[in-house]
This record gives C-alpha cells, structure tokens and sequence, in this order.
C-alpha cells in the first residue's frame, strides 16, 4: 500500500499509455508523467525523475526560449543559473550556465548542456530577491522502472552510485515523503537487502535544502539526517527519520565509506525497485 | 657507499633548490610597470556572470580589466557593487608546474609565499582615494614546486577569519563557509637559479569574490555534534 501511495503520488495522477490495448492481461509498456516545479528565489537542489524527450538537459527542462528564467531583459537583465556537479572520486562541479538573455539553443549562455537525469540532481538559481516571485517548470517524461532499458540517462537501470564523500543525487524514480524506508528504496537499514545495495554506513548524512523562505536561504537552508545509532542503542537508524523530501528535491549524501586495503574507493549503491506492472 | 648515497642526497639537494620556479605577487608597483589588478568582494547577481568551479565549490563572479584604475570596475563596462578588498582578506596563488591547467581543480595550492599575503592599500597609505583599494601591499614570492619554467597560474582571494576561526587557506576558507574568489587561469613565467622572480602574468585580470553554492561541509560537522547532544540529552 505504501508503494502505491508513494508511486501514485509521485506519478501526480497522469498515467499515459505508450503502447496501450485494452483486453485483460495485456499492460502498457511505459508510464508517462509530469511534475510541476516550484523554483524559490535563491538557490534549489532540485532532480528529475522522469526520461524526458529528447533529453534531459536544461534546454529542455527548463527552456528559457521565452525568457521564462531571467528578470527583464538585455543587460540589466538577472539571470538564473545552474550548477551541475559530477559525483566521483573526488567529486567536483563540472557545469555551470546562466540564462541567456538572446534566447538562443533553449536561452542558455553555456548552450544548456547541464542534464538533470534522473537519479542526479542539480541547484538552480533563481535570481530573484527572497520573497520574490518564484519560477516554475514542468518536468515531462517517462516514469524510470525495472524494465526501463539501459541508456545514458540510467546508466546502471534503478541503481545510483553513492562514490566516497559528497554526492548530489536524488531518487530515479519519482517518490516523495520518506525517501529511505519505503518498499521502493532499498536503502532504510545497513543489512544488505539487494545484490548491490550495501545500505547506509555509520555516520553518513544526507543533506536536504529548505529553498522557501522558511529555510532561510544560504547555508541555513539545510537538514542535516545522519546514520547513527539510535537513542537505545539497540540499531541504526536515520536521525532524524523520516529522511523526507519532495518528488523533484535532490540531496546531498556524504558517504563515510573510504578505500579498501587496495586503495580503491568503495563505493554504495541506493537501489530502488519499481515497476508499474504486475 | 655510504660516501656516495651522501653525496648524492646533497646533489638531489641542490638539484630541488634550483629546480623552483619563483614568481613575484606584487600587485601596484607605484604606477610603473608591472603587474596591477584589484580584487572586489561579492558583485550583485547581475554582475556575476563567470561560472567558478573548483571541487564541491561553486559559485559565479565578475571578472574583468587587465589594469586597476583605482577605484575602477573589475570588469570595463559594468559597474561594480561589492567593496574592494582590505584587511580580513588574504591572497594566495594556485599554481600548476608547466602549464597547461583549463580548469581550477588542476591547479595546487601547494604554492610556497615568502609571508602571508593580508595588508592592503588604503587611505592611510600612499594611494589617494577611498578607504580600501582592493590592492594588496605585500611584496611576497611565490615559489611553484617543479622543474618547468612556466606555471598555469590563478590568484585565489579569501576571507581570512570568522565565525570557524582562521582561515589561512583558501581551502580551509571554502571549508569555513568564507567568502572567496579566483582569478582567471594564465601562464606565468617562473624565475630559477639565480634569475629574479617576474611578474605575475598581465593577463590576469581584476576580479571579485564569488556568489557561492551553499555547500555542506561544514554543516555536517554541526550535524554531528547535534546528534551527540541529542544522545546525551536522552540518555
């Protein structure tokens, strides 16, 4: 029931059908969806969650061709940006564009290049004063699933690398509330549930940022939850818990997993497991 | 034998000393030739328009002018905000031995300055003007470790103290959660041997600190020591 509850909601109510026929037994293929994007003045750790067409980059997500993502226009105008990071060992920001005021390739002044695939997450600024007026988008595209086949937008199907230290990540597939425990994500207890998931370690901690007005902006915005052992000592758990997040929010996770006795990072897996069919 | 290794030890010595490549961080010569630029705080969101990326830090800044007119703009047609830089700021320089670096994270800051970079021009100095002049006023020499000749240079500006104690850095900076800001990427000339240190390149131009991401880091320490607060407090 909570898979549903979940699934539902993160669908918002839009089921297409990609290859439909309607006799019993006989299910469709693809779940099509959408979600609306509410964008706060100042910075938003935001993530997409559906494959959309043709892509997932920010020409298409977030299409400024009408100039939807700048305050005025020409050189006075305020521009918003996005800052995409590539999780790794080390990780490192490898992306960063603004707006473009002439409105070409999307709008964007780095061509709009950045993706926002699901699994990744990326900030997007918006440019306005806080308490000022949001930006919106709406993310379009197919719900990822079990049987979603392997391309460069699921690289490793509904499993997200977790590298060493920081990663900025959120779900692959769309889902809100507690993003941990839950029957989608695997990843709510340190025992191995999975053939890849390892389950969180002791002391990692997902940060979530508050981009309204009551989050206070800058580093104030953040929520920090940390794998720890519980005030009873009887096991780990997430503290605070629930880890909660909104369908599109991406995190922070900052994994204490280190090198093994080769020097080799270790990595964690988040695997999640979802399908729209029987 | 051991005539030879010691031998060998002070010839490898010897081999490193001159090996360094030094360049000279002055900025302002007194209006002479050399090398001038100023360095800005944090410009308005509609200035700040060159993408910095250096590891989990981000952010955008104004940068621009190949010369410092006193008071003037970073960049040549935009009119700056942020105050230039004075005391509570420091500069370092972020080098790679040979050239060739494109992005920030390529550089090290494994950079040695003969004394820490943190006095600035200002009204009780020789320039007229205003307060601060964003123009540092000490003559330190970097020395690049390496055996080239050349050096991918960038000049890192940060705030140097707060609420996370000193930050003699600017990775302890970023760590901090400080104000801080590089110059664009350029090729320097580094002295060896007996040579006398150059300039820094011309072509770096004057910049401000950045409009940064918020990162983590530092959170996640204040997380922890939360979490054990709460734990005491239910035990």
């Amino acid at each position: 029931m909570r898979t549903k509850t979940l699934a539902l909601s993160a669908l918002l109510g839009m089921l297409g059908t990609a290859s439909l026929v309607a006799q019993s037994n006989v299910y469709s293929v693809n779940a099509v969806g959408y979600i609306n994007v509410t964008l706060y003045p100042g910075y938003n750790l935001i993530t997409c969650p559906l494959i959309a067409s043709p892509d997932n980059t920010i020409a298409t997500l977030l299409n400024n061709s009408t100039g939807a993502y700048q305050v005025g226009t020409g050189h006075s105008a305020l521009r918003a940006a996005t800052f995409q990071y590539s999780n790794g060992v080390p990780g490192s920001y490898i992306n960063a564009d603004q707006a473009n005021s002439t409105f070409a390739t999307g709008g964007w002044a780095g061509g709009g290049a950045t993706t926002i695939n699901p699994g990744q997450a990326i900030w997007f600024q918006n440019p306005n004063p806080i308490g000022g007026a949001v930006m919106t988008a709406t993310f379009v595209g197919t719900v990822p699933q079990n049987n979603t086949p392997t391309n460069f937008q699921l690289p490793n199907g509904l499993t997200n690398i977790i590298y060493p230290n920081y990663n900025l990540m959120g779900s692959i597939v769309p889902m809100s509330g507690d993003l941990a425990t839950n029957s989608i994500s695997l990843f709510g207890t340190n025992a191995a549930s999975g053939t890849l998931s390892l389950g969180p370690t002791k002391n990692d901690v997902v940060f979530v940022y508050d981009p309204t007005p009551n989050g206070g902006g800058g580093q104030g915005g953040y929520s920090g939850y940390q794998f720890t052992v519980n005030p009873a000592r009887t096991h780990f758990a997430w503290s605070p818990d629930p880890v909660t997040a909104t369908v599109y929010e991406g995190f922070w996770y900052q994994s204490t997993l280190g090198t093994n006795s080769l020097g080799v990072p270790t990595n964690n897996y988040w695997v999640e497991n979802f399908s729209i069919n029987p | 034998m051991k005539k030879t290794l010691t031998v060998m030890t002070l010839l490898a010595g010897a081999v490193s000393v001159y090996s360094q490549g030094a360049v000279a961080m002055n900025d302002y010569n007194g209006g002479s030739a050399g090398f001038e630029i100023q360095v800005f705080t944090a410009q308005s969101l509609l200035n700040s328009t060159v993408p910095i990326v250096d590891g989990i830090y981000a952010g955008f800044e104004e940068q621009g002018q190949t010369s410092n007119s006193y008071l003037a703009n970073p960049g040549s047609t935009v009119y700056h905000t942020g105050a230039p830089l004075g005391p509570g700021y420091s500069i370092g320089l972020l080098a790679l031995d040979g050239g060739g670096a494109l992005l920030y994270s390529q550089l090290t800051s494994v950079v040695t300055l003969s004394s820490p970079i943190n006095s600035w021009y200002n009204n009780a100095t020789s320039v007229t003007g205003g307060d601060n002049y964003g123009i540092w006023n000490t003559p330190a020499v970097a020395t690049v470790a390496g055996l080239a000749t050349t050096a991918s240079v960038a000049i890192a500006a940060w705030q140097n103290s707060g609420a996370a104690g000193a930050a003699t850095t600017l990775a302890e900076a970023q760590a901090d959660g400080y104000a801080w800001g590089l110059s664009n990427i350029e090729t320097a000339n580094l002295a060896t041997g007996d040579n006398s240190p150059g300039y820094l390149p011309s072509t770096i131009t004057s910049f401000s600190l950045a409009q940064t991401v918020p990162e983590p880091s530092t959170i996640a320490l204040g997380v922890i020591g939360a979490s054990a607060l709460l734990f005491r407090r239910r035990k």
